[in-house]
């Protein structure tokens, strides 16, 4: 483990470390904003590129699977639970912020298996070689079901240590960051989900 | 000379710091895990340095297989991973860590007074992330290496035989997020952690110009990592956007390559315009000229650099509206570069100049800058450009400004700060002569490329026409000299750590903070928070013959 020495601290105050925590979380989010604008971009410019006669859509192959339908209302609750948890939180009500917490949690996880669900659907009828409309299907849902994992890592982490430390300024500022995290993924999801649905028509 | 006051409030240069950053703890443990910034920016420092001279041999190799057209000792493929080892070692391994992990980490912190960077962890991640990087590098060695050029263009890059593409694009995704780490704290660092009383304008340039550097880091570097990530599903998988015979577009890959690289390029030289900014200002001793014209200018070059990455796709059948408007705004970044030109020269006229190690690698930087920064001009016309591309003129071009500038004011650096880094002082008149060295040989080298490559010589070619040789010839001599004095320069380095003199607080007469403590300054940095005064106001510095440093006194007493 590397060696903390608390005489080293850099900041006066907790509070000002705390807030340096949330600027270097804002640029976190702008980081992973940029991987996912590029990945769009790349997505449209190949999509425009191929143009409609040489067919995007193989014959005969499925439109986007309806189980992102689902995924996308349970992505929804998720960040409404999150967000719920962060306001119980703030008004000192951290037991209940954690019920709400596990609860996104938990429906973070029924987002990732429908989305598995839908991958299988598209599976069947597109293995990942046949053309550029499943391949890019299967690449952009992938990198944003890892961040989504990542980030039900990181949570888990912020919602044990807020039930074992009972630190309630530890624990607003770890739900903040979750939440931030959490709505991200979540305009991003929407986002990539119009960008795919405009890009699957022939 | 004055007689002095009685005691000056910093420096102890009679009883040296016992108890410094470098003996406070001991044993390896206490350096890989260590959260001490200055530690992990002389890790960075050693490590980064390590690649060099890896960069370096293979770069050699290189000029010694161009001495005669057709085989001179390797073959012709040998000859292409090696071309490539030495771009992608020296870009990804090097230059790009060199200023800002390297020196920033060491000198940023004690430079804002503080007592570490914004997150220490998230620091001492960045390093064991550029290790693990260059493990994966070294993996790729051991597993056939690649030939694809540091810029792994699609879709050569997908499709070619050699074995270590996936392992080295691997590396370099992860050495992307050491960088953008690293960039994410030196920005919360610079926000968070000015001490009261140094406002924006206050903040010496280094400073203004590491956070410009941080701001590319972190918006470009993404970029970068997602497009690698892409190149290596797709040679994996054998299909993708980048795959032509998919209906996928090559030149989108070249597109996403150069929105990260051009950016790239200025992570380079950024910082090292941050460095001439320090050592011209002190070295002469004069108040920097045009402070605030010099500190936007760092910003201006950030905000263009994502505006011309099309510069270096002129030929790759782009439509002439986006060609002329990346052609136009290339031309503009000539003008913040200037202005830092001007500033620079304006304060060295009528400054006190001190001719040593360090200003000399300033002075080269100033005439290299200018030559690879005018011969950019050439490169951003589209129809000289035409005629250019891919020849060697272009290599001359950029290795003036990535090795001549960027690379050039890091070793100035850390000669300026090698006395605060270590605790002693170098061989001065070594270094001048190995500073002579290297510029003679620089410029033996690469000025001859711009000559062959204007004669039309293409870039990385094994073989060519005879009446070329006498030009590679000269390059690669001058190689070989160049080389002599970097080997120059690590043996007197080496051997100052064993024998040097003990460095005063301040040898330079520095009056940025980091000048204010001691040489190697101690773990806590400082033991009282220090006063912040103007960064570049000398007046009250006095050379003290005693501790053979410069000594902080009272303004009444520096009149006298
Ligand atoms: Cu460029």
């Amino acid at each position: 483990m590397p060696i903390s020495d608390p005489a080293r601290e850099p900041f006066a105050t907790p509070e000002a470390r705390s807030a340096a925590g949330l600027w270097g979380m804002w640029l976190f989010i702008i980081v992973i904003a940029m991987v996912f604008v590029a990945t769009m971009l790349a997505y449209l410019v190949v999509r425009m590129g191929t143009g409609d006669e040489s067919g995007w859509r193989p014959e005969g192959s499925p439109g986007l699977p309806r189980e992102l339908i689902l995924s996308t209302l349970l992505l929804a609750a998720s960040s409404w639970t999150m967000q719920r948890s962060l306001v119980a939180s703030r008004a000192n009500h951290d037991d209940r912020a954690v019920t709400s917490a596990w609860a996104t949690f938990a429906l973070g996880w029924a987002f990732v298996a429908v989305q598995g669900l839908g991958w299988s659907q598209m599976w069947r009828a597109l293995p990942l070689q046949d053309s550029l409309y499943a391949w890019t299907f299967y690449v952009l849902t992938a990198l944003h079901a890892l961040h989504v994992i990542g980030g039900l890592a990181a949570m888990y982490v912020v919602i044990m240590r807020v039930v074992r430390s009972h630190d309630h300024r530890e624990a607003v500022l770890g739900l903040t960051k979750c939440t931030m995290y959490w709505h991200t993924l979540g305009a991003i999801w929407i986002a990539l989900y119009a960008t795919l649905w405009v890009g699957s028509f022939d | 000379m004055t007689t002095l006051p009685a005691r000056p409030a910093a420096p102890t240069y009679d009883t040296p710091e016992s108890d410094n950053y470098l003996t406070h703890d001991k044993g390896f443990l206490s350096w890989i895990l260590t959260l001490d910034h200055k530690r992990i920016g002389v890790m960075y420092t050693a490590s980064v340095l390590l690649s060099f001279l890896v960069g370096g041999i293979f770069a050699l190799l290189v000029r010694t297989e161009l001495l005669t057209p057709g085989r001179t000792f390797i073959d012709a493929d040998t000859y292409n991973h090696f071309f490539t080892l030495h771009g992608a070692v020296m870009v990804f391994l090097v230059i790009i860590p060199s200023i800002p992990a390297a020196l920033g980490n060491f000198v940023l912190p004690v430079m804002l007074g503080a007592k570490d960077v914004a997150f220490p962890r998230l620091n001492l991640f960045s390093y064991h992330l550029w290790i693990a990087g260059a493990v994966c590098t070294v993996v790729s060695l051991v597993m056939g290496s690649f030939d694809t050029g540091w810029t792994f263009y699609t879709p050569y890059s997908t499709t070619t035989t050699a074995g270590g593409v996936i392992p080295v694009i691997v590396g370099v995704f992860i050495l992307g997020f050491s960088s953008i780490f690293t960039g994410m704290n030196f920005i919360v660092t610079i926000h968070k952690l000015r001490p009261p009383g140094m406002t924006w304008f206050r903040m010496p340039l280094f400073l203004w110009a590491l956070y410009s550097t941080a701001l590319i880091q972190v918006l470009a570097t993404p970029v970068l990592a997602i497009t690698l990530a892409l190149v290596a599903v797709e040679r994996i998988a054998n299909v993708g956007i980048f795959n032509p015979a998919m209906g996928g577009d090559p030149v989108l890959y070249q597109h996403f390559f150069w929105f990260y690289s051009h950016p790239a390029v200025y992570i380079m030289i950024v910082p090292a315009m941050g460095i001439i900014s320090e050592l011209i200002a002190v070295h002469s001793h004069r108040q920097i000229f045009g402070y605030r014209f010099i500190a936007f200018s760092s910003v201006a070059i950030a905000i263009f650099s994502f505006l011309v990455w099309g510069h270096h796709m002129f030929t790759s059948g782009q439509s002439s509206l986006m060609n002329t408007l990346f052609s136009a705004i290339s031309f503009s970044v000539a003008i913040p570069s200037a202005v830092k030109v001007f500033n620079w020269i304006c304060t060295l006229y009528k400054g006190s100049i001190s001719l040593n190690t360090p200003m000399l690698y300033a002075l080269a930087f100033l005439i290299l800058f200018t030559i690879g920064g005018l011969t950019g001009l050439h490169l951003a016309t589209l129809n000289t450009d035409v005629h250019l591309h891919d020849t060697y003129f272009v290599v001359a071009h950029f290795h003036y400004v990535m090795m001549g500038s960027a690379l050039i004011a890091m070793v100035g650096g850390l000669h300026h700060w090698w006395p605060k880094m270590t605790g002693r002082m170098y061989n001065e008149k070594l270094g001048m002569i190995a500073c002579t060295l290297v510029f003679i040989g620089f410029n033996v080298t690469f000025f001859t490329q711009f000559m062959l490559g204007s004669h039309g010589m293409p870039r990385r070619y094994y073989d060519y026409q005879p009446e070329f040789q006498v030009y590679h010839v000269i390059s690669t001599i001058g190689s070989y000299i160049m080389a002599g004095g970097f080997l120059l320069t690590a043996g007197y380095l080496v051997q100052s750590l064993v024998s040097g003199r003990r460095a005063p607080a301040n040898p330079w007469g520095g009056a940025t903070l980091e000048w204010e403590c001691a040489s190697p300054p101690p773990y806590y940095n400082f033991h009282e928070a220090p006063k912040v005064g103007e960064p570049y106001d000398f007046s009250n510095l006095k050379w003290d013959e005693r501790g053979e440093g410069y000594v902080t006194v009272k303004p009444a007493e520096a009149k006298a």
